[in-house]
C-alpha cells in the first residue's frame, strides 16, 4: 500500500542521466504496490533462470521451478526439442510434475490426466463419457524457453525480444574468461535467506563500497587493486576488478582465501543480466559462480549461490574460495542489505544521492543506476517526472 | 489487495454452468482471490448453519459453550426453562468477548467492567448504571441468533431470515439412525486437527471418487483394494449422501490389504463406506467395519489457508484397539492423502498457464462422475453470484 513516504524532496529525483539521478526512493524497496507492479512488469515479463542443461540432456529430462507464485516445468521431448509449460494439469489445477527427473509422460497425481513432452493432453479417465470431451482442449500451457550456454530461462510472456539477441554474446565472454567452461559442474548449492528487498543485492553493483565493507580485498594491501571496470549493454554488464601483483606474489599483505600468483583466472569478473541473475568468476583454478536471487515478499529475498568447478574433485584451494565466499564475503555484503532495509523506512530518510563520476571510475555508482533505471523504466515507463 | 481484471482468468471457451454435464470448474482466481472470500463470509459463513458444538456439553441448565465462525464469536446456554439459546458472545458494552470455553454458569459476567447477563440474554447489572442518565438495563440485551440442533449436535445461524435447519437437512439425521449401527450409543473419542494450506473449497471440491484409485489406491482401484469401484451420489437441494460399497469378494477372501480390523463377521458392523455433506461445510464419514462416525468440519483461517477438525465416535469409551487403529489410519493415511492433494492444487491455481479446467460429468452419472463436486461448486456460484451465468 502506498504510504505518505511518496513525498520526494524537490531536489532528490531519480533521473534518466546517471550522473544527475537521485537513488530509487526509500519507499520503492517496502511498498506493496511496488511489490506487485514489479510482479507484473518484471518477473512476469524478463527472461527468468529456470535450471541448468545438465539436467536436460536426454529425451524425457525434466526441471522444474518456481518463479514466485508460478510454477514452471522444462522438459526436453522425444524430438530433442526443449519447452517450457506452466507446471499444472489443466483440468483442477493441481501442480502436475515434482523436482527433476525423466518422463515421456507427465502423469497428474490427483486424477492421472496424462501429458506427453510436447504438452499434449494424451488420456483423461472417462473423457469418452463427458460430452464434448476433446482431449486437444487441454494442451498444457506453454511459455518461452532459451538455453544460454550452460543454463536454462523462461519467459512467461509471449512478447519481447529473445533472450540471445539481447545477451547472446555473455556465453563467449563465460569461455574467454572461464578456462575449461565445459567442464563446469554444480559442486554445491548455498542457500541465504535475507531480510531485504530484492533490489538492494543488485544496487551492490558498485565498488564504492568495497573498501569499507571488504577492506581485505580492496583496501591497503588488499589483493585486489581499486578497480571496477564496467562494460555495459542494455540488459547485461560485465565488471572487472584486477588483482593486486605484488600481494598475490607473497610481497606484502595477506591473501583471504588460498590462491597462488599463476592461476587459470587471475582477474575476478562479475556478469550481471537483468533483472536478477549475477555470474562470478573468482580468481583461482576454474570456476563460475550463479548469484540467483528471488523476492520472497517485499521485504525478504531469497539467494541461491551454485559453485560451479571444472574440477572433480575439487582442489583444496577452490574449496577456499567458496567457503570463504560464503563465510566471510557474503556476510558482509547481506549484513549491509539488512541494515539498509532497516533504515529505508525512516520517515527523515526519502532518497540519496548516486555518486556517479565523469571518468566512470571504480568509486562511481553507474552500474548501480543501471539497473534502478531499468526497474524505474519496467514500473513507470519512460516517465521521469513523478516519483 | 483486490485481484486486477487481467488476474480474474477465464477459460476461452469453457464456463461455469448450472448444467453439471457441461461445466467448467470454479475459475481459479475463486480460490485467492479477496473479494471472493468477502462475499463468502457475507453470503455464505454468515447466512448459513454452521456447526458450533454438541448436545453432549449442554446437558443442565447453565451448561455452556462458546465456537468461532471466521471472525463472529458464538455463545451457547441453556436456561434456566430449558430451553437452548445462542448469542454473540460479546458485552453489549464495550465489545469485549464474554464467555470463554465451555462450562457451567448461571450468570455470565464480563471480566472487562463486570456487566452480567443471565442465560436468556438478559442484562441483570451494570455497574453505576443508576447515575448513568436515561440508562436503562433492557436496552443492552445480548444479540440472539438462530440455534437448531440435530444428531446430537448444535448448529447456529447468523441470519435471522434463514429457513430451519431441520427443513433443509432433516433427513440427515434419519441416515445416521438408519446406517450407522446403534448411532445414539456412539461416544465421543478424539479430535484431530489439520491446518490446511488451501482455500476451504477445495476440501469440498474432492466429493468425487475420480480422483480415489489415483489418491488412494489402497481402497480403490487395485487388485487387492478393499472398497469396489462406485461412489453412489443420492443428493438433495443441500445435503447428499456418497455410498461407497465395500469388495467383499476381496476382504472375505482374506485378499484385501486393510488398514485396520473390519470386523467384517462381528454385530455392529459397517460392510460399506458412507459420506454425507450439508452444504456449506459440514462432513460426515462411516466408514467401513466396526460402528464408527466422524464429523468433518472446515472453516477457513484465511485465504488460502483453512482448518479441518475431525471429530471421532465409537461404541466403546475409551476406544478398542481397533477404533484406535481406524482413527490414525484416517488421520495418518487416508486425511494426509488428500491434503497434500489439495495443497497442490492450492499452489497450482496461480497459474497463469491455467484458468479453469472442465467437470468431468458424465450421463450415467458414474463412480468416477465430478456431479458431486458441481453440487457444491454450484451451491458456491449462486451465493457469491446469485443465479446470474
Amino acid at each position: 500500500m502506498a504510504t505518505e513516504s511518496l513525498v520526494v524532496t524537490p531536489k532528490s529525483r531519480f533521473h534518466p542521466d546517471p550522473e544527475l539521478s537521485a537513488t530509487l526512493p526509500g519507499y520503492y524497496y517496502h511498498d506493496a504496490d511496488i511489490y506487485e507492479h514489479e510482479k507484473q512488469e518484471i518477473w512476469f515479463k524478463t527472461w527468468q533462470f529456470a535450471g541448468y542443461i545438465s539436467d536436460l540432456q536426454d529425451p524425457g529430462d525434466y526441471i522444474t521451478a518456481d518463479l514466485l507464485d508460478q510454477k514452471i516445468l522444462v522438459s526436453r521431448g522425444k524430438d530433442g526439442t526443449l519447452r517450457a509449460f506452466y507446471n499444472v494439469c489443466m483440468h483442477r489445477g493441481h501442480i502436475l510434475a515434482e523436482g527433476k527427473g525423466n518422463k515421456s509422460i507427465f502423469t497428474c497425481p490427483f486424477h492421472a490426466w496424462s501429458y506427453d513432452t510436447t504438452g499434449a493432453l494424451k488420456a483423461a479417465g472417462n473423457a469418452e463419457n463427458v460430452a464434448g470431451f476433446r482431449l486437444e482442449d487441454f494442451t498444457l500451457s506453454e511459455v518461452r524457453v532459451e538455453q544460454l550456454g550452460h543454463i536454462v530461462f523462461v519467459n512467461l510472456s509471449p512478447e519481447g525480444p529473445a533472450l540471445s539477441d539481447i545477451c547472446g554474446d555473455i556465453v563467449s565472454e563465460f569461455r574467454a574468461t572461464v578456462p575449461r567452461y565445459d567442464d563446469l559442474y554444480n559442486y554445491r548449492r548455498d542457500r541465504y535467506d535475507v531480510k531485504a528487498n530484492w533490489k538492494l543485492a543488485f544496487d551492490q553493483m558498485e565498488c564504492y563500497h568495497c573498501p569499507v565493507l571488504h577492506p581485505q580485498i580492496m583496501g591497503k594491501d588488499a589483493y585486489l587493486e581499486p578497480s571496477f571496470e564496467i562494460t555495459a549493454h542494455e540488459f547485461w554488464s560485465t565488471h572487472l576488478t584486477r588483482g593486486n601483483k605484488k600481494v598475490i606474489s607473497g610481497e606484502k599483505g595477506d591473501l583471504p582465501y588460498d590462491f597462488g600468483p599463476d592461476e587459470e583466472i587471475n582477474n575476478s569478473a562479475i556478469w550481471w543480466i537483468w533483472p536478477n541473475l549475477i555470474f562470478v568468476a573468482h580468481r583461482g583454478p576454474s570456476n563460475l559462480k550463479t548469484m540467483h536471487i528471488v523476492p520472497d515478499g517485499p521485504e525478504r529475498f531469497i539467494m541461491h549461490i551454485d559453485n560451479f568447478l571444472a574440477d572433480d574433485p575439487p582442489q583444496e584451494k577452490s574449496l577456499s574460495n567458496i567457503n570463504y565466499n560464503r563465510d566471510v564475503l557474503q556476510p558482509q555484503d547481506l549484513g549491509a542489505m539488512a541494515q539498509q532495509q532497516l533504515g529505508l523506512h525512516a520517515r527523515g530518510y526519502f532518497q540519496g544521492r548516486l555518486m556517479v563520476d565523469k571518468e566512470r571510475t571504480w568509486r562511481s555508482e553507474h552500474g548501480t543506476h543501471h539497473f534502478d533505471r531499468l526497474v524505474w523504466e519496467a514500473i513507470n515507463g519512460s516517465n521521469y517526472e513523478t516519483a | 489487495m483486490s485481484l486486477s481484471a487481467a488476474e480474474k482468468r477465464l477459460h476461452p471457451k469453457l464456463k461455469f454452468s448450472p448444467d453439471a454435464a457441461r461445466s467448467a470448474t470454479l475459475p481459479a482466481y475463486y480460490y485467492y482471490d479477496p473479494d471472493v472470500y468477502e462475499r463468502e463470509k457475507q453470503e455464505i459463513f454468515y447466512k448459513t448453519w454452521q456447526y458450533v458444538g454438541y448436545l453432549k456439553d449442554l446437558q443442565k441448565a447453565g451448561d455452556y459453550i462458546t465456537a468461532d465462525i471466521i471472525d463472529q464469536k458464538i455463545l451457547v446456554v441453556r436456561g434456566k426453562d430449558d430451553k437452548l439459546r445462542a448469542f454473540y458472545n460479546v458485552c453489549m458494552h464495550r465489545g469485549h468477548v464474554l464467555a470463554e470455553g465451555k462450562g457451567n454458569k448461571t450468570i455470565f459476567t464480563c471480566p472487562f467492567h463486570a456487566w452480567s447477563y443471565d442465560a436468556t440474554g438478559e442484562l441483570k447489572a451494570a455497574g453505576n448504571a443508576e447515575n448513568v442518565a436515561g440508562f436503562e438495563l433492557t436496552d443492552f440485551h445480548l444479540s440472539e441468533v438462530l440455534v437448531e440442533t440435530f444428531g446430537g449436535m448444535v448448529y447456529v445461524n447468523l441470519d435471522p431470515s434463514a429457513p430451519t435447519l431441520h427443513s433443509m437437512a432433516g433427513g440427515l439425521e434419519k441416515e445416521f439412525q438408519a446406517l450407522v449401527p446403534r448411532f445414539h450409543e456412539l461416544t465421543y473419542a478424539r479430535t484431530d486437527v489439520f491446518d490446511i494450506e488451501c482455500n476451504w473449497k477445495f476440501v469440498f471440491d474432492q466429493m468425487e471418487c475420480y480422483h480415489c484409485p489415483h489418491i488412494h489406491p489402497q481402497i480403490m482401484g487395485r487388485d487387492d483394494s478393499y472398497l469396489e469401484p462406485s461412489f453412489d451420489i443420492t443428493a438433495y437441494d443441500y445435503w447428499s449422501q456418497h455410498f461407497v460399497a465395500g469388495n467383499k469378494e476381496n476382504i472375505d477372501a482374506g485378499k484385501a490389504d486393510l488398514p485396520y480390523d473390519f470386523s467384517i463377521h462381528g454385530d455392529d458392523v459397517l460392510k460399506d463406506a458412507y459420506i454425507w455433506w450439508l452444504w456449506p461445510n459440514s462432513l460426515w464419514v462411516a466408514h467401513h467395519g466396526i460402528s464408527n462416525w466422524k464429523l468433518m468440519h472446515v472453516l477457513p483461517t484465511g485465504l488460502e489457508t483453512c482448518r479441518q477438525t475431525v471429530d471421532y465416535f465409537f461404541l466403546n469409551d475409551p476406544p478398542t484397539k481397533g477404533e484406535v487403529e481406524l482413527m490414525d489410519y484416517f488421520t495418518d493415511v487416508l486425511q494426509r492423502q488428500d491434503i497434500t492433494s489439495m495443497e497442490n492444487q492450492q499452489r497450482g491455481v496461480h497459474c497463469r498457464g491455467y484458468s479453469q479446467g472442465r467437470l468431468m460429468v458424465d450421463d450415467e452419472r458414474s463412480w468416477r462422475s465430478e456431479h458431486g463436486t458441481h453440487h457444491f461448486d454450484k451451491l458456491l456460484w449462486e451465493a457469491v453470484n446469485g443465479p446470474n451465468y
